[in-house]
């Protein structure tokens, strides 16, 4: 159940996405974000939608991947179709019964909301998907160097993240442990009042926080021994570079950007 | 008699993802009631996924585990009273421990179990003497504890449930050679009083001489070999295929067997070996 979430989860591969620098990806997806709201008719976003395609097309990730990540959020999506059909009263009436009225307009809306949520989700878990959580904290702390200016510790946060990020999968491994040695004596998490689940989750995170803890002085200290002292006079071992690929990237990247722009001068908008 | 048993047990971890391994390929098995019986196996053989599904913890793809010869997967009722016949106490069982105090933690699974007050006080005085272990540590914080005696606090917690079968996984990892010892005698101590099956699983090859009666070993999801000590430690070159070595004694014993030095059952523990050397220097001693 647990192991059924894959946002935020790296598959590794060889792909040209997978290659591109991660500063490169993080600002172009930070791009795509905002020009996600940007658009305002259907071919600009259409156009935003088939580039989401195609990069996930370039970088190889297995269908099945995408489909099992979009299916936790369905309802969320569903809700907000929903919504949208029912509160848009504006254009031709399609469907009318009590207080139910379904307009042509409304389905356009609930159509174009759809396709919006789903590129974003496209294109941000692209993002995970393809970078190793250190390239992405590395990237990170890149991004953010500029500011050390106002003597924020960059190198510390980003550190903090990589350790919380590679935790992740070990700490979802101990919770499975240790519901499973509770269940053994007997532990019901399933059934009964509120309170009473509340309760039960106790003999879990218990032993989770104490785990933890102990987990984290163990790295302190392996961290030590090994001189760490922070991010002062810090070289890495593999060096980000920007290459041609990279270029490439960008230059299409603000094509398509620039096409969003076009598109919603030429056409009519509906938003 | 049989107690527990598995019939064709199959099941995979982490199906349609690149991820996925076999990790039991119909598996057979039976466990009789009062034995002592050893699960060894490489690395990754399946061993402790075999174990959890004996208490109903992870379910099969397909086959079946009974118990008493009834099917725990009978009513939602029989998996729950599985859960306390068949007590699972896993590798490092000292990281479930989270109460207050060692009373209360080991009165856990009695408390699931909806027994009275007096009953519940009965159980964890009992399972707290069987592991050797004072009333004074009842008001302890088992956090206070060494490890070995968390160690012992969480098999009482088990013990405290008075499973019919007591399993196991690498009860004795982690621990020193003393502690070792008196785990595995505490293991035997158990089986005695109560009649309790015993399964455990162990990576020590010596460790399992001392104490088991069966001895079933796991290779990359099967029964590779099962049977009595006797007859499956005999099998030194099969077990070596396996990854398994024979105990240190064993191999000395049988090379001053085929020396001739020695005569008699092969012998699997210091102890065993000792008597044997000694009764065949006696034998030899009459002789002349």
């Amino acid at each position: 159940m647990i192991s059924d979430i894959t946002i935020g989860q790296y598959f590794p591969g060889n792909s040209i996405v997978h290659k591109l620098d991660a500063r490169t990806k993080i600002i172009f997806t930070m791009f795509f974000l905002v020009f996600v709201f940007v658009c305002k008719n259907f071919w600009s976003l259409g156009l935003l939608a088939g580039f989401a395609v195609v990069t996930y097309l370039f970088s190889k990730i297995s269908l099945k991947v995408i489909l099992k990540s979009l299916k936790p959020l369905l309802p969320i999506i569903l809700l907000t179709t929903v919504l949208q059909l029912y509160y848009v009263k504006d254009g031709n009436v399609l469907f009318h019964k009590g207080f139910l009225t379904i307009t042509d307009m409304g389905v356009y809306m609930a159509i174009f909301i759809a396709v919006r949520i789903l590129s974003l989700l496209f294109i941000s878990s692209l993002l995970t998907y393809t970078t190793a959580p250190t390239d992405l904290t590395d990237a990170i702390e890149k991004l953010l160097s500029p500011l050390k200016v106002f003597k924020i510790e960059v190198h510390t946060f980003a550190m903090m993240m990589t350790i919380a990020l590679r935790f992740i999968p070990t700490l979802v491994d101990e919770i499975g442990r240790i519901m499973s040695a509770q269940k053994a004596r007997g532990a019901d998490f399933e059934s009964g009042s509120l309170i009473k689940r509340v309760k039960s989750l106790f003999p879990i995170f218990i032993p989770l926080f104490i785990s933890a803890f102990k987990r984290a002085i163990e790295l302190a200290d392996a961290m030590s021994c090994r001189c760490y002292t922070g991010g002062e006079g810090r070289t890495r071992l593999r060096q980000m570079r920007f290459t041609w690929r990279d270029l490439v990237c960008s230059f299409i990247t603000l094509l398509v950007c620039g096409g969003v722009i076009a598109l919603n001068i030429v056409f009519d908008n509906i938003i | 008699m049989s107690v527990l048993s598995v019939q064709n047990l199959i099941y995979g971890y982490s199906k349609g993802t690149p991820f996925e391994k076999g990790a039991l390929k119909d598996v057979t098995l039976s466990f009789d009631e009062g034995d002592i019986v050893a699960v060894i196996g490489h690395t990754g053989s399946g061993k402790s996924t075999l174990l959890q599904h004996l208490n109903g913890l992870i379910k099969p793809d397909s086959g079946d585990v009974l118990l008493d010869g009834v099917s725990i997967y009978s009513s939602k009722e029989s998996l729950r009273q599985c859960r306390f016949n068949v007590g699972l106490c896993f590798q490092y069982p000292e990281q479930q421990l989270f109460e207050s105090t060692v009373y209360n933690d080991i009165a856990f699974g009695p408390t699931n179990m909806k027994l009275s007050k007096d009953e519940i006080d009965k159980r964890v005085r009992e399972s707290l003497a069987f592991v050797n272990l004072t009333e004074d540590y009842l008001d302890k914080s088992p956090f206070d504890l060494s490890g070995g005696e968390k160690r012992r606090v969480a098999i009482a917690g088990v013990i405290s449930m008075r499973p019919k079968v007591l399993i196991l996984d690498e009860p004795t990892a982690g621990l020193d050679p003393i502690g070792k010892k008196n785990l595995l005698k505490l293991i035997k101590d158990y089986n005695e009083t109560t009649g309790s099956t015993v399964i455990f699983v162990s990576h020590n090859m010596d460790d399992v001489a001392a104490v088991a009666d069966k001895v079933i070993v796991m290779s990359e999801g099967r029964v590779a070999m099962e049977g009595t000590v006797d007859e499956v430690y005999s099998q030194g070159e099969r077990l070596s295929q396996l990854g398994l070595d024979i105990p240190e004694i064993t191999s000395v014993f049988l090379a001053l067997k085929r020396e001739g030095f020695v005569t008699g059952n092969t012998a699997y523990t210091v102890e065993g070996a000792v008597e044997a050397i000694l009764k065949t220097l006696r034998e030899g001693g009459n002789a002349e």
